[in-house]
């Protein structure tokens, strides 16, 4: 039995949706490594639902329950990668040897991004018609349109498109991501590239969602204050860190914070996410407002802001986790981290199975579990160290301690030791993920965190002041700017002096799944033999 | 007397003090230009990572932005007949690299100078 820390003392509390999610994830697993029947195994699901609702013993009602699920998520990733007869994906070699017309409505953000001395207009296209050379056909499915040259279109822009058809390539020779997977796992098959010259026709506009619509507005013009406002690359950086868009940052940056491991700095994940929430609740407590009022509308910002990210697995996973803690405060009941990040991997995974494969769900969700299982053990470790800190901060909350410099310097030190228990126990989670992916090691991140963690939350927070500041006042966004150009350099000049320190990072070839099992096997005895001693060790 | 909560004393100071920084970098660097040379660091060639043309194995130089496997074999191929390279521009005489591709990735290159 799981046993968590609650504010009332050590409890027993299940955590079924953590063996849930587990038993589903294995399933979608299997699939993609075996061959199975579907009828065998949906046969298989249903009679262990039905084992399970008619066995009377708790125990073993659960486990054919858990069963179930197992087969469940092989069945479910079976029917999702399955296609009907109409889908784009199976259209024969014989159309993509020449140009042909395409019909379909644009379904993502349309992106503009730099190609040579020019640009090319990226955007994903849900196809409706094709036209082969017995006319046109009704055809589905998406495929992700390359456009060379600029072109003004917008997110349910129904379209006629002419190009040439193609499977996307892979690029990627010294790393386990492919780019044809990447883009298999997210429904495309398919590219259309589209020549400087090649026909496009807008035929209708405005045939998509309309939350969907207005979220990709409120990005551009978002997107159009960071351009006005800031140097070109600082501009990119700030899409990054707000909007999600990497797509404009450097190459030479990125690659800085790749070799420092402080990558995930540039992509939405919870970190941002808390950010955000964080301001805008700030924000809203300053309205006369009932505190309920406040935690509802911070959710439907949130929710909205996760829409204009694009919706990535690691928002949608820092969102739903975010959502779930504001919600028990309007419950009035405490929320259980592992059974919060379950339901978020449990809702991604049914949204789409294979998102289990794509690399920012496995490296979001394994860096946030590594971080609930293992944070309070180092900080247990921490304490013993060094003795008598902890009764010392339990003092610094007495009201009657009132020297401001030695609180300031219990400060300092606590929050030393949570950041570097923080970074510690994510770089645990995910270094062998980052070895296997990109061939890195990257030790440095530890350090490299503690500073530039705190730098980019306070970057985020100035972001928000100026897009708000750009949209409300226009006139006050050069202070918000001037400051975000003067801490981005610094981070920059942070990063690149921690990538200069010998054995900052060091690549490695030759890792297989095998040690990845390994050392999460690893992982876990030492999670179960020595954290798992520690009281605080999982909380 | 004027009273504020707790948040609304947080929001004006950190807005104070946002506007205060940014006045004063803006003046200074209005004030002296040259600063904009150390400051502006994201677009400067001195910031990132640089591999040496002069002992960069084959993975070291694949994995650079731009430079694929073969571009990397010729300038192996290079190196190996005509001895260490002398700057980074020399890399423009290795077959198939033309301006266009050294202009992206030139950054990325150096040429550490022999010890003694």
């Amino acid at each position: 039995m799981n046993r968590f820390k609650t504010t009332t003392g050590w409890g027993c509390a299940p955590r079924p949706l953590g063996w849930v999610c587990v038993c589903f994830s294995l399933g979608i697993v299997v699939n993609e490594y075996l061959k199975i029947s579907f009828a065998i195994f949906s046969f298989l699901t249903a009679l262990g639902m039905l084992l399970s609702l008619l066995t009377q013993r708790r125990r073993i009602s659960t486990l054919f329950l858990l069963l179930a699920f197992v087969f469940l998520g092989l069945v479910y990733a079976k029917n999702y990668q399955i296609f009907s007869s109409d889908h784009v994906c199976h259209i024969s070699y014989g159309y993509r040897q020449e140009p042909l017309l395409v019909e379909g409505v644009v379904v993502s953000d349309v992106e503009k991004r730099a190609f040579f001395k020019g640009k090319k207009t990226v955007f994903t296209l849900e196809v409706r018609r094709i036209r082969s050379p017995w006319g046109w056909k009704e055809k589905k499915g998406a495929i992700l349109v390359n456009l060379f040259r600029e072109e003004d279109v917008r997110y349910g822009d129904y379209l006629i498109l002419e190009g040439k058809l193609h499977r996307p390539f892979n690029f990627s020779q010294d790393s386990s991501v492919s780019y044809r997977d990447y883009l298999y796992r997210k429904g495309i098959t398919f590219i259309l590239s589209v020549k400087k010259t090649g026909r496009l026709e807008v035929l209708k506009r405005e045939q998509g969602y309309f939350i969907k619509d207005l979220s990709f507005r409120l990005k551009h013009k978002l997107r159009d204050v960071l351009k006005r406002s800031l140097p070109r690359a600082e501009a990119g950086l700030m899409q990054a860190f707000l909007l999600g868009d990497r797509y404009d940052i450097p190459p030479h940056v990125y690659e800085l914070f790749k070799i420092s491991g402080v990558a995930h700095i540039i992509a939405i994940s919870g970190f941002n996410i808390g950010i955000v929430a964080y301001v805008i609740f700030i924000i809203l407590k300053m309205f006369p407002l009932p505190r309920t009022a406040q935690y509802i509308l911070t959710i439907v910002l949130l929710v909205l802001y996760a829409f204009l990210t694009g919706g990535q697995p690691p928002v949608v996973r820092a969102t739903i986790m975010t959502v779930v803690f504001l919600a028990s405060f309007i419950l009035e009941r405490e929320s259980e981290p592992i059974n919060t990040l379950s339901a978020a991997a449990l809702i991604l995974l049914i949204m789409n199975p294979l998102n289990l494969f794509d690399v920012g769900f496995q490296l979001s969700f394994i860096s946030v579990l590594s971080i609930i299982l293992f944070y309070a053990g180092f900080m247990g470790l921490f304490y013993k160290w060094l003795p008598g800190f902890k009764e010392e901060l339990e003092e610094e909350h007495k009201p009657q301690r009132k020297d401001s410099l030695s609180r300031i310097k219990l400060n300092v030190i606590k929050f030393f030791l949570q950041s570097t228990a923080v970074s510690l126990a994510a770089y645990l989670g995910v270094v062998a993920l980052v070895a296997y992916y990109f061939r890195l090691i990257t030790p440095v991140v530890i350090v490299a965190n503690l500073a530039v963690v705190p730098l980019a939350s306070l970057i985020i927070f100035l972001g928000m002041g100026l897009l708000a500041a750009g949209l409300l006042f226009p006139s006050a966004a050069f202070a918000f700017a001037n400051c975000i150009v003067a801490l981005l350099n610094l981070m920059v000049a942070g990063v690149f002096f921690f990538a200069q320190i010998p054995c900052a990072y060091f690549y490695m070839q030759g890792i297989t799944l095998w040690h990845i099992i390994g050392y999460y096997a690893v992982l876990s005895i030492f999670f179960l033999g020595i954290f798992h001693k520690h009281p605080q060790g999982n909380n | 007397m004027v009273s504020f909560t707790k948040q609304e004393r947080l929001v004006l100071l950190v807005l104070a003090f946002v506007l205060l920084s940014g006045s004063i970098f803006q003046y200074l660097l209005k004030r002296y230009p040259r600063l904009k040379d150390s400051v502006f660091l994201l677009e400067n060639d001195r910031v990132g990572p640089k591999v040496d043309l002069n002992t960069a194995s084959l993975e070291d130089l694949v994995r650079l932005p731009y430079i694929g496997e073969y571009t990397a074999r010729n300038i192996l191929a290079y190196r190996a007949e005509k001895g260490r390279f002398a700057s980074v521009e020399e890399v423009k005489f290795v077959k198939g690299i033309k301006e266009k591709n050294y202009q992206r990735f030139s950054r990325y290159l150096m040429v550490r100078k022999p010890k003694g």
